[in-house]
């Protein structure tokens, strides 16, 4: 039996106890050693070969992934590690680091309890570490910190000794003030990383070998020795002595809660049921022996198996061959064909899985990244998981080869399945399948996905950028009749406070047309400026938009409730400029009048009295269009950052932050994202390649004035829709 | 037992009055009420043909407006009072309470009945008929005027799972005019039409029409 072989039959005997169990992730801003230390660890751990580590990347598998250099998918692989003679079983979900690629981020973050934050020595911590430190803390999962590539302080930097340290202070008061923002309240404190407790660690992930001043082996070294090996250039006999993933495990047991421990504080967080029920306490408590409760955080698809879902198991035990319910899908039993444990690339088939574990499972046909899978029927699912960021870009494709055309609708199927961010819409006047993603590259990852993985000829349109539709002023209240006139409804639209609106996006208040715990979100929305009267009639929450219900007294409105929020989604999802989703809207149901006979208020005369009202209203209000915004962040040599700011400012760019540090220079943008298109391409030309750069989305800007009805019209041309929006008469005339 | 018919020349009311005849009852008269615009009780387009289809049925007509409607009635104590309503709750408690007081008898012969079942009979009867105004989400323009028949059936189906729409269009989505009863061999021939738009609610009005046998 090899060392692989023989710590998957170990791994297969820890499962069982859920103390030795950590589930991790590791997070960090794109490049800065997360895919090298995720392979490393698992090399260390014996689950590949010394050789291959750092040079082989396990993790990436995807063979366009190696060819980026970047991590696409979250891929999961399960580590034994021996502290002071217990055994331990790390089971380690990557995460990819890229922000186009946030939605899978925020779903791996579901599935562990705690995280190592990797940080560079050299660039500190990067907006996007500060958007994975968030998703992590969103999620109650608890951080270590790694600093990676220390080596470089050294050979690239010079630093001595003393500059060092100041650098090491200076990334960890940084971290532990990201975490003192957005932890919660109760982990504030206790949550900092510090150097005297091990749960910081120093290192090279790439040399293999780190540092603390807790976990590293008796025999070695503190820092002088470290600077000295260094200087020396032996990174080789550090690796020896104090190698990586023996001191980062060691922290990693030490600092991070087993399941049995953060389930009880993470539990109530993602799943809102009745703690006291069967399920609650069966999940409070890692209970293998409760009912089956697990969260299915990614679908993978294999050649062969097909889609394989994984997630994480909070209760029960998982055998072959098991009944289970997915959450959304009724009555429908799915049969548990093949059961597994994940090592990279690998999925080592076993016969059973307990809670508290990560288990990948083949014959869940039905379900999607978020479902939730359980041996109860109609058990309460697990609270969505958070989008930090929705789609802005969209191409057009259809299928080189009509004889192609079921397959690519099923490819487009699956790959929409497996990844989240990825949405596919059919426009069924055209028959053309639009797909929207989180940036250009995001979607040229697809693409090429789409012709290389799956061998489907695509012909795509230019990239389409995703507008948003809001309103300048106040508008109503505007009457909309059903059509058979027996309904109105008076509607009050104006912007929505920018509180609300980030507190949306954030998620920390959640969108849904069923209002579970109302009290606190009325709390919420008052503490948020909202006026209390105005509040208590929250009925719905779509994108960044409230529907509240004011009026008083209205008779048979109650029966009606739910198709006015239907026709609120509806409205929100197609605005009524360029039919753009709407952003940053608050609709108030001011009045109605209701005819007494339900029949004659069904969903066909009530939906278009509703959003027809809401259309007129904005009317009134004043339409604009609102076009998405890039952070745009070059590293330059100096001498070519006016290329770069020429760059930019050929994109309508603004430069909102530019340091110089030696040789360098770091520049930061926000760039409109139309003007963005070919940006890589361009920048790579105009300074020779010799510039590193980063995107992150940032939200949304109003369009220019003078461009505003240019674009409007193109967009509705491009839709089919006649070229001027429709005015307030004749959504009044409806 | 004697009786009268609510009229409104629709295919509802014109189902009720034939199966009512049909059970043996003797229809007097029938009424067609002149509705206030958009009432919540009475039917809209085309009110004026209700006569019309009164003599397709080889019965006499009286037109009344709404607000004479009960003075009418209370004319016909003892009687039996038919009305074609299906769903609506509204219509029929009120003239349930109009006949309790006037003290009359209804009679509901299609209330809660199946609704494809409803429209089979009538295609099936050899009856025609056509839509005369639609007012619902998903239901359009190229609707008026077409035959009640399998295929616009078909296309209501739809609207009912995609939009919830009531299949006989209880919740006014549409109305129809009867034009051809089988029974005597009668139709109505339409000379002259418009069709006035009204936002989401478009009707055809009939300006012109003949009433006479069909087969020669």
């Amino acid at each position: 039996m090899g060392r692989k072989e023989d710590n998957i039959q170990k791994a297969s005997e820890i499962m069982k106890d859920i103390k030795r169990i950590r589930n991790i992730g590791i997070a960090a801003h794109i490049d800065h050693g997360k895919t090298t230390l995720s392979d490393n660890l698992i090399a260390g751990a014996g689950m590949m070969s010394d050789e291959l580590a750092g040079k082989q990347l396990v993790l990436d598998y995807d063979e366009q992934e190696q060819a980026r250099g970047i991590t696409i998918n979250a891929a999961a692989a399960s580590m034994v590690h021996e502290v002071e003679g217990t055994t331990f079983l790390v089971n380690l979900i990557d995460t990819p680091g890229h922000v186009d690629f946030g939605g899978d981020v925020t779903r791996a973050m579901r599935a562990v309890d705690g995280a190592v934050i990797v940080v560079d020595s050299v660039e500190g911590p990067m907006p996007q570490t500060e958007t994975v430190v968030r998703q992590a803390l969103r999620e109650k999962v608890k951080p270590i910190l790694f600093i990676n590539k220390v080596d470089r302080l050294i050979n690239e930097l010079k630093l001595g000794p003393d500059d060092m340290m100041k650098r090491f202070v200076k990334i960890i008061t940084d971290v532990n003030k990201l975490i003192k923002r957005y932890a919660p309240e109760e982990f504030k404190e206790s949550w900092q990383v510090k150097v005297e407790t091990g749960s910081v660690v120093f290192g090279s992930a790439f040399n293999n070998w780190a540092l603390s001043t807790k976990y590293t082996p008796k025999s070695s070294i503190g820092f002088k020795e470290v600077y000295q090996y260094l200087q020396a250039g032996d990174q080789k006999t550090l690796a020896k002595k104090t190698p990586l993933h023996k001191v980062l495990l060691d922290a990693v047991v030490h600092h991070l809660p087993s399941p049995a421990e953060a389930q009880k504080y993470r539990v109530p967080q993602i799943w809102k049921g009745d703690i006291t029920s069967e399920a609650g306490k069966a999940m409070m408590n890692c209970d293998p022996n409760g009912p089956i409760m697990m969260m299915v955080t990614k679908i993978i698809v294999d050649e062969h198996a097909g889609e394989v879902s994984i997630g994480r198991l909070f209760s029960g035990k998982i055998t072959k061959g098991v009944e289970l319910y997915i959450s959304g899908q009724g009555d429908k039993k799915y049969k548990v064909q093949q059961l597994a444990m994940m090592v990279g690339p690998d999925r080592i088939p076993i016969d059973e899985i307990y809670a508290g574990n990560i288990p990948a499972i083949v014959g869940l046909k039905d379900a999607v990244a978020g479902s939730s899978v359980s041996s109860m029927k109609d058990v309460e699912p697990f609270e969505p998981m958070v989008h930090y960021s929705e789609p802005v870009v969209t191409v057009a494709l259809e299928a080189k080869y009509t004889k192609d055309l079921p397959r690519l609708i099923e490819v487009l199927r699956t790959i929409a399945k497996a990844d989240p961010s990825i949405q596919v819409e059919i426009n069924q006047e055209t028959g053309e399948h639009l797909m929207s993603g989180m940036g250009e590259l995001h979607l040229e990852v697809t693409l090429y996905r789409i012709r290389n993985d799956f061998k489907v000829e695509v012909d795509t349109s230019d990239p389409i950028v995703v507008y948003r539709e809001t309103v300048q002023g106040k508008g109503g209240p505007f009457e909309g009749k059903s059509p058979n006139k027996h309904n109105k409804f008076y509607i009050e639209v104006e912007p929505l406070n920018k509180e609300i609106v980030d507190a949306i996006l954030k998620g920390d208040l959640a969108q849904t047309d069923r209002i579970k715990d109302k009290k606190s979100v009325i709390n919420l929305l008052e503490q948020l400026g909202l006026d209390r009267d105005e509040a208590k009639g929250i009925e719905a929450i779509h994108g960044p938009n409230i529907l509240l219900d004011v009026t008083k007294g209205v008779q048979y409105l109650n029966e009606t409730m739910e198709l006015v929020k239907e026709a609120f989604t509806e409205a929100m999802d197609k605005g009524p400029l360029a039919n753009e989703k709407v952003y940053g809207v608050k609709v108030k149901l001011v009045d109605a009048k209701l005819h007494e006979d339900s029949i004659h208020r069904g969903p066909a005369q009530v939906i278009p009295a509703v959003r027809n009202a809401i259309y007129g209203a904005m009317c009134q209000a004043g339409r604009i269009l609102l076009e998405p915004m890039q952070k745009v962040y070059v590293d330059t040599p100096l001498e070519e950052s006016g290329s770069v700011t020429r760059e930019f400012q050929q994109r309508r760019g603004i430069i909102v932050e530019m340091e110089q540090e030696g040789e360098q220079s770091k520049i930061v943008a926000m760039v409109p994202v139309p003007e963005m298109f070919g940006f890589a391409s361009a920048i790579r030309g105009a300074t020779g390649g010799r510039v590193l750069w980063s995107t992150e989305n940032s939200g949304y800007q109003v369009v220019p004035k003078d461009l505003q009805m240019q674009v409007v019209g193109k967009i509705r041309e491009r839709k089919g829709l006649k070229a001027e929006p429709y005015d307030e008469n004749y959504y009044a005339n409806l | 037992m004697k009786g009268i018919s609510l009229l409104s020349g629709g295919k509802d009311s014109y189902m009720a009055l034939m199966i009512a005849i049909g059970t043996g009852m003797d229809i007097e008269r029938t009424i067609t009420v002149i509705p206030q615009e958009d009432s919540m009780m009475f039917h809209v387009p085309n009110a004026t043909l209700g006569k019309a289809v009164s003599e397709l049925a080889g019965i006499e007509n009286v037109a009344v407006k709404e607000d004479e409607f009960y003075e009418e009635i209370e004319k016909y104590k003892g009687y039996s009072i038919v009305a074609g309503a299906v769903e609506s709750e509204y219509q029929k408690t009120r003239l349930e309470r109009l006949a309790y007081e006037i003290g009359m008898k209804t009679f509901f012969p299609l209330w809660r009945r199946n609704q494809l079942n409803i429209m089979h009979e009538f295609i099936k009867s050899g009856s025609r008929g056509i839509f005369v105004s639609v007012a619902a989400e998903g239901l359009d323009e190229n609707f008026l005027g077409r035959e009640i028949d399998e295929k616009s059936l078909s296309e209501l189906i739809k609207l009912n799972i995609k939009y919830g729409i009531s299949i006989v269009g209880e919740g006014g989505e549409y109305e129809t005019l009867v034009t051809y009863n089988p029974f005597n061999d009668l139709c109505i021939e339409i000379l002259e039409k418009e069709i006035l738009n009204r936002g989401m609610q478009k009707n055809l009005i009939v300006k012109r029409y003949s009433v006479h046998p069909f087969h020669q």
